[in-house]
């Protein structure tokens, strides 16, 4: 429903543009909160500093906006660097490795709410956005499994547990969304 | 009666899930440390490695920007409300999902 | 321009409004927009901007509809899956209006093509879906001197304003010097 009232409003100053009517939304911005259900309203200056449209502009003429937009966290740590590929199984191998392996640990790094969608029979949940090796409760002499819904936010906790010692580890490559499709054909996507 | 931060949805998280918090201070400055004294994982979201507010991250008094009052150093007083805005690019309301 | 009398029928409500009007329907005929996506933003834009009359809309999209997105996208349908967003979108636009021209532009917004697509229309509307469009957008609607109709959302947030920069208003960079790190953007 949200994009609806946003994009309404959106069409409501396009038209108010073109016929010159009205106290156009130029220098305020409307925040718009669906579950307060508010409008607000702030100041939006012209920026004298402004890159761009400032009094000395340094952007004049378009950028590499890939290179622009792709900030790291200062001071934050970069990943370690690992073989990706050697962690990954295909559904099938995943599927197979662990029925052979009788210390398999099979953890789900989504979030509870996805967790309440469809889930893999014997999946233990640890949201990634708390996930922490030492308070997880897993041993590192554990076989751990890990998925998420397409396989990247289980790499970054392989990262956290290969970091903690952590030996034996799988990541399911494609998630559970790749799953739904070549393992468990009953399973909803989402 | 204290300073009201209202908190955008993408740092709820930070605060216990909370869309504004109360907390007591005289300036802008003042106000954020109280909130991240008591919510410790908001500030690298809201701060850079020099205190500064990062630059995504717009901050209201009053609903005017307080980098055109005194920047951090703005007084407040009981009643002001604080609005922090971050930059979305969203054009659909889900997260993307990975 | 004259309006046709199917035309005066279909517009009569807006005709009668002072501040519209002939003159104003006209102008609505006259103009053209650029929409940036064709998604959650775009379905509700686009048909309200093809409703109402404006002459001549281009749509900016390079993805197709998905069984995710019809919960949300309503311009597009269940039986539209699979199919790029700009001609699912144009589509129902022309089905509410086939008095406009809609221009469909089944591509990437990039560098070297957002000049020569910004010049041919009077207004940029953004309504894409990541930081790198929306500062490209920024950029070339005021090297192109257009005013743009900005608006975006988060969850259940949302955040609109017209940057025009020409008319001595504010630009996106005024309002936001840079983008969040990677790591910390919200999608």
């Amino acid at each position: 429903m949200l994009p609806g009232v946003v994009g309404l409003i959106q069409a409501t100053e396009v038209i108010k543009l073109i016929l010159d009517e009205g106290a156009p939304l130029i220098g305020r911005l409307l925040l718009y909160d669906a579950m307060k259900m508010n409008f607000k309203e702030v100041r939006v200056r012209k920026d004298p500093e402004c890159v761009l449209c400032g009094d000395n502009p340094s952007v004049t003429e378009l950028i590499d906006y890939k290179a622009f937009c792709d900030i790291p966290i200062p001071g934050a740590e970069v990943p370690e660097k690992i073989d990706e590929a050697a962690y990954e199984l295909s559904p099938q191998e995943f599927k197979d490795a662990m029925d052979q392996d009788p210390s398999a640990v099979l953890i789900d790094v989504r979030e509870n709410y996805e967790w309440e969608i469809c889930k893999i029979d014997g999946a233990q949940l640890l949201p990634l956005s708390s996930f922490d090796p030492a308070t997880s409760g897993l041993d590192p002499e554990d076989s751990v499994y890990l998925y998420c819904y397409k396989g990247k936010r289980s790499m970054q906790a392989l990262k956290e547990l290969k970091k903690a010692g952590f030996k034996n580890l799988k990541n399911l490559s494609g998630g559970i969304d790749l799953w739904a499709e070549e393992v468990d054909s009953d399973m909803p996507q989402y | 009666m204290g300073v009201v931060i209202e908190i955008p949805s993408a740092l709820k998280q930070y605060v216990n899930d909370q869309d504004e918090v109360e907390v007591s201070g005289s300036s802008v400055e003042e106000v954020f440390e109280a909130l991240v004294s008591e919510y410790a994982e908001v500030k690298v979201n809201l701060f850079d490695e020099n205190g500064k507010i990062r630059n995504f991250i717009n901050v209201y008094l009053n609903d005017d920007d307080i980098r055109y009052a005194n920047g951090l150093k703005s007084k407040v007083q009981d009643g002001d409300t604080i609005q922090i805005v971050p930059s979305v690019a969203g054009g659909c309301s889900t997260e993307k999902n990975i | 321009m004259k309006l046709n009398n199917e035309e005066i029928n279909r517009y009569s409500r807006h005709l009668t409004l002072p501040e519209v009007g002939m003159s104003g329907q006209l102008d609505l005929k006259k103009s053209s927009v650029l929409m940036i996506g064709a998604g959650g933003l775009g379905s509700p834009l686009g048909m309200y901007l093809g409703a109402v009359g404006v002459g001549r809309i281009g749509l900016v999209d390079f993805d197709v509809v998905d069984h995710t997105n019809l919960h949300r996208q309503i311009a597009h349908t269940t039986s539209d899956e699979g199919q790029p967003k700009v001609e699912s979108l144009r589509d129902t636009i022309l089905a509410g209006n086939p008095n406009i021209e809609v221009e469909i532009h089944n591509i990437r917004l990039e560098r070297d093509n957002v000049q020569e697509l910004f010049v041919q229309y009077d207004i940029i509307a953004d309504g894409s879906d990541n930081f790198e469009t929306r500062y490209l957008t920024n950029d070339a609607a005021y090297f192109s001197k257009k005013p743009l109709v900005s608006a975006s959302i988060f969850r259940f947030q949302g955040q609109i304003t017209i940057f025009s920069p020409e008319t001595g208003g504010p630009c996106y960079r005024c309002l936001y010097s840079e983008p969040p790190p990677v790591a910390l953007v919200p999608n």
